[in-house]
């Protein structure tokens, strides 16, 4: 089991739990606790990880409470948001107690002179980013799953999102944390005070530390002020590598868009399927891009946009005309995942993330890798930092098919590393990039994050299993 | 993401794997194999939203399926109940990138859990009394006198009690007294009483003669509302129809998400029979409307696949027939806005799922209304379910209600006096909502051709 000893049977543990939140707030039946046995990673469904019990908590001192006890009897504790994370970072593969924080979902102050919110880790990113925007404030960090993932969650995996490009993604708006140690001591970490250097960054050790290193319950966030205007173009190239290299030309030439996606032909005709997409003929390629700003200034930054399409030969320039157009456009980015997972019977989704200048060589050598092994790998992605989502499309039940996409995944990610890139930019490592830690990180990397987990974890009861052996 | 393989899921408990259940189980595996649990139908998703239970979501039941078809979740009673435990809003496949039909997968799942675990008792008395439009007929009159007389209250406190004890949660449900009278004990007044054509119809002899026209009046209807068949018979007549009532048929969607399958197609294949011809089929029915649309769905690869696809495509909600007419001159009234125009009555519509994500109706019910001369105020989350959903609000009294009562404070906050809907199941389970929730404020509950009889345009001419 892992290195965790558990010394309570399941009615035992049932029981004390059931003691701190109550029956109502504990799910102990089969059939619910299969289904927190996945997230929305790509791992299969069977064999089913179960926890033994799920347990939703109101407040820290109930999460004080199950995490002592898990410590002392050496349960497994699992903590999990909404459970869309893409690397199996909330399923419980040694069983023990998942622990929901998505009922403490209270955003309780948005503190408009200091432009901060204090948010509980189960608030959903697209509420919080709502409610800030309702006073005139700005929240940037915008992963696709914003609907549904929790702030606790992007925290836990330092999630970016679209607006990365110009805004950066979660770590650079966490100021201070709440947490309980797996001991079961609540610290908190930071503050307002926007220049701190008190002791080691313990605020930056929690972001991305997958729920391995403690409970987060409570996040303080940087705010700043809503972007004066905003225009989303969507323009189309006749092929992928006139797309990446305009991207890249883009940004070194100084025009700062608020967000750049990429998608190819195959991404968006998955889209296309269930929404109306207007692709012309030749199109093998698309950049969804916004610009931000005062509105004197778009139409400018919006006219160097085109002049930059139109050198790389882009064959299609619209402009959203109105909010409702752009927010379509956004809508066919954020369901891009998830309809190109719906195309093929299995999908292998990546998130490698590369320098900037290195994206259009990236996408070639993605070509390349998919004509070796006579795979699709179908590209999307948050171009503008280097961020991609390559997805290797195959029918796994077919003789072979499992090598050749494990040989092509391997690959990805050498050439990854290769460019001077890395083999996660948003979604962490979990469990299925563990096998790919120690060739990112080097045996000493690795060393150096399990001396970490050991010091404030030594039993191990925080999510074993994830990140490394 | 993999595709689930096809196994029986208990080989010694399941029948006979016949050819049909094949083909039932490769559809639902294909289904179930487009999900990518990404989540985006947690948040929409009203049973999660109320219970914060995974199973309750969309995800949470197209997982429990696929996990069935693997072989990891085992078909134990309660499987079916966590598959039952959905208003089949579609809300889910409104926001599913794949837009998957968790409404469809969950009615096709309970049918082959049937054959394994069997329905619950209740859904199966539901189904059998259904199929049966003669004793639908029939226990319409005596159900709703039941429901409106004085001997409710005295037979429920009496002896009769403990027999009466589902009966009396049925009754609760249904209508009392409604605003424009009916068969509640008052009287009709003016417009509505005959179906023959209403005054106004014989009155403007300008009325363009536009043909015929088929008029399905459904169970659920014809059980509760005969106030409102009569309405939408002289609507459609006021417009220039000559009006076919087709009063003896049930579109068999109970018994679809009940998982009543065979029954459900059996019916659905006498419907395409019953309904064949070239009229349009007008539904004052959101839930049937969608229902015969889906009828292709149903009866994929049958030999009826294709006359249900040209039933389809001339089944009309009735706002949809009105809207497509010319708006009546006189409304909306002239100079509104302007302090000296007189007030126009406010209403607040709610949209039945089946009407604006089942049929994606939304803008021809509220269009009707501004043109028959109403104030049409938008209350929040209108097109989130009631939790009236056919027989949901009875199996799952506590949810459903946790819904309605929100459902309740958002119409009451719209001062509207009247609120308007497309569906008997909402008009009943709203009115529900005033008796509970209302704080004496009520605000009254009324049908859509019920508010054209009763428009303020019409009453001045
Ligand atoms: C369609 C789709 C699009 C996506 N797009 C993006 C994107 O653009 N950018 C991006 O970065 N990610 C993206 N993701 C991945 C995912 O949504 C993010 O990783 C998100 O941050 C996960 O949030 P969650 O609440 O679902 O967390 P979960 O999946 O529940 O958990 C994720 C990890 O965080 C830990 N955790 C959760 N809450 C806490 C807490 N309170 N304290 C300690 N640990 C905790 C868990 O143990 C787990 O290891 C996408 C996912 C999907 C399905
Ligand atoms: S939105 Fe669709 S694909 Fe995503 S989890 Fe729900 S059912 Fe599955
Ligand atoms: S149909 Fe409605 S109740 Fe059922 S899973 Fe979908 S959103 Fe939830």
């Amino acid at each position: 089991m892992n290195g965790v000893n558990q010394d309570m049977l399941p009615d035992q543990l049932h029981q004390a739990l059931a003691a701190i939140v109550g029956p109502d707030r504990l799910l102990d039946v089969d059939n619910d606790r299969f289904t927190y046995s996945y997230d929305g990673s790509f791992l299969p469904l069977v064999p089913a990880h179960r926890p033994d019990v799920v347990v939703f908590p109101r407040d820290v001192g109930e999460v004080v409470r199950i995490v002592r006890l898990c410590n002392d009897h050496r349960v497994p504790l699992v903590p999990r948001g909404a459970g869309s994370g893409r690397t199996g970072g909330s399923i419980p593969v040694n069983g023990g107690v998942v622990l929901s924080l998505e009922r403490m979902n209270r955003i309780l102050e948005i503190d408009r002179k200091n432009m901060m919110a204090l948010v509980e880790p189960g608030v959903r990113t697209m509420d919080l980013g709502r409610a800030v925007e309702d006073v005139g404030l700005f929240y940037p960090p915008d992963p696709s799953s914003w609907t549904v993932s929790t702030m606790g969650g992007n925290v836990a995996e330092n999630a970016g999102g679209a607006r990365a490009v110009k805004y950066g993604v979660t770590k650079d708006y966490v100021l201070g944390l709440q947490v309980v140690l797996a001991n079961g001591a609540v610290i908190d970490t930071g503050g307002k005070a926007v220049k701190n250097v008190t002791g080691y960054d313990l605020t930056h050790l929690f972001v991305g530390s997958e729920g391995t290193l403690g409970v987060i319950t409570k996040i303080l966030v940087r705010l700043i002020s809503k972007p004066k205007a905003k225009k989303t173009l969507l323009l189309m190239f006749g092929s992928i590598d006139d797309a990446s290299e305009c991207v890249t030309d883009m940004l070194s030439s100084g025009i700062v868009p608020a967000s750049a996606e990429i998608m190819d032909k195959t991404s968006i005709q998955a889209v296309a399927r269930f929404r109306k997409v207007d692709i012309p003929v030749e199109a093998e390629a698309a950049l969804l891009i916004d610009i931000d700003g005062p509105q004197i200034l778009l139409d400018d930054q919006a006219g160097a946009v085109t002049e930059m399409a139109r050198q790389h030969q882009a064959v299609q320039v619209s402009v959203a005309q109105t909010s409702a157009e752009a927010d379509e456009l956004w809508v066919l980015r954020r369901t891009m995942g998830p309809a190109v997972a719906a195309i093929a019977k299995n999908k292998i989704g990546e998130d490698i993330s590369v320098p900037r200048a290195a994206l259009p060589e990236m996408i070639r050598r993605l070509g390349e890798i998919g004509r070796k092994h006579g795979l699709t790998i179908a590209v999307f992605g948050h171009a503008g930092d280097g961020n991609l989502h390559p997805s290797i499309l195959a029918d796994l039940s077919e003789a072979g098919a499992r090598e050749r996409v494990d040989q092509a995944v391997a690959e990805v990610f050498r050439a990854a590393l290769e460019v001077g890139g890395t083999l996660s930019g948003e979604h962490g490592i979990g469990i299925t990039k563990k096998p790919f830690i120690e060739e990112a990180l080097g045996k000493e990397g690795v060393r150096a994050l399990r001396a970490v987990k050991h010091a404030l974890d030594p039993n191990g009861i925080l999510n074993p299993g994830k990140i490394f052996e | 993401m993999s595709t689930p393989s096809v196994t029986a899921p208990d080989a010694a408990a399941a029948p006979r794997v016949t050819a049909a259940r094949e083909a039932l189980l490769q559809r639902i595996a294909n289904m179930a194999g487009q999900c990518d649990r990404c989540g985006s139908c947690l948040p929409v998703c009203p049973l999660f939203e109320e219970t914060g239970r995974e199973t309750a979501s969309a995800r949470g039941k197209v997982s429990l399926v696929r996990g069935l078809l693997e072989g990891a979740v085992s078909p134990a009673p309660d499987l079916f109940a966590r598959l039952d435990f959905c208003l089949q809003c579609r809300a889910c496949t409104n926001a599913c990138p794949s837009k998957i039909r968790t409404d469809e997968l969950v009615s096709l799942a309970k049918g082959q859990l049937a054959g394994v675990t069997g329905r619950p008792a209740m859904l199966r008395a539901v189904d059998g009394f259904l199929a049966r439009p003669k004793l639908v007929s029939l226990a319409g009159p005596l159900v709703r006198a039941y429901a409106r007389s004085a001997i409710r209250p005295l037979a429920e406190k009496a002896v009769l009690k403990p027999v009466l004890h589902r009966l009396a949660d049925v009754a609760d449900l249904l209508p009392g007294r409604r605003p424009f009278g009916g068969d509640n004990g008052r009287p009709n007044k003016g417009k509505t009483r005959s179906v023959g054509g209403s005054d106004r119809a014989r009155r403007s002899s300008a009325v363009p003669s536009r043909g015929k026209i088929r008029y399905l009046a459904g169970c659920f209807v014809r059980l509760s509302y005969p106030e409102v068949m009569r309405a939408t018979t002289a609507t459609l007549r006021d417009a220039g129809y000559q009006v076919v009532v087709v009063d003896d048929a049930c579109c068999g969607l109970p018994h679809w998400s009940h998982g009543d399958l065979d029954r459900a197609r059996n019916m659905a294949a006498s419907n395409l029979s019953r309904l064949s011809g070239p009229e349009l089929v007008v539904t004052d029915c959101a839930s049937c409307g969608s229902a015969l649309m889906d009828y292709a769905r149903w009866l994929a690869g049958s030999e009826h696949e294709s006359a249900a696809k040209s039933l389809a495509a001339r089944v009309r909600d009735v706002s949809v027939v009105l809207a497509s007419l010319e708006p009546a001159p006189a409304a909306p009234p002239a100079g509104s806005g302007s302090p000296e125009a007189p007030e126009r009555t406010k209403v607040t519509y709610h949209d039945p799922c089946h009407l604006s994500r089942g049929q994606g109706i939304k803008a021809q019910p509220r269009q009707v209304l501004c043109n028959a001369g109403y104030e049409v105020v938008e209350m929040k989350g209108a097109d989130v379910c009631c939790g009236g959903s056919g027989t949901f609000c009875l199996e799952y009294q506590s949810d459903s209600q946790a819904l309605l009562e929100k459902k309740t404070k958002n119409i009451l906050a719209t001062g509207a006096e009247y609120v308007v809907t497309s569906c008997p199941s909402c008009l009943l389970q709203l009115e529900h909502g005033m008796k509970l929730f209302g704080d004496g404020k009520a605000v009254k509950v009324i049908h859509l051709t019920e508010a054209i009889q009763h428009s303020p345009v019409s009453d001045q001419s």
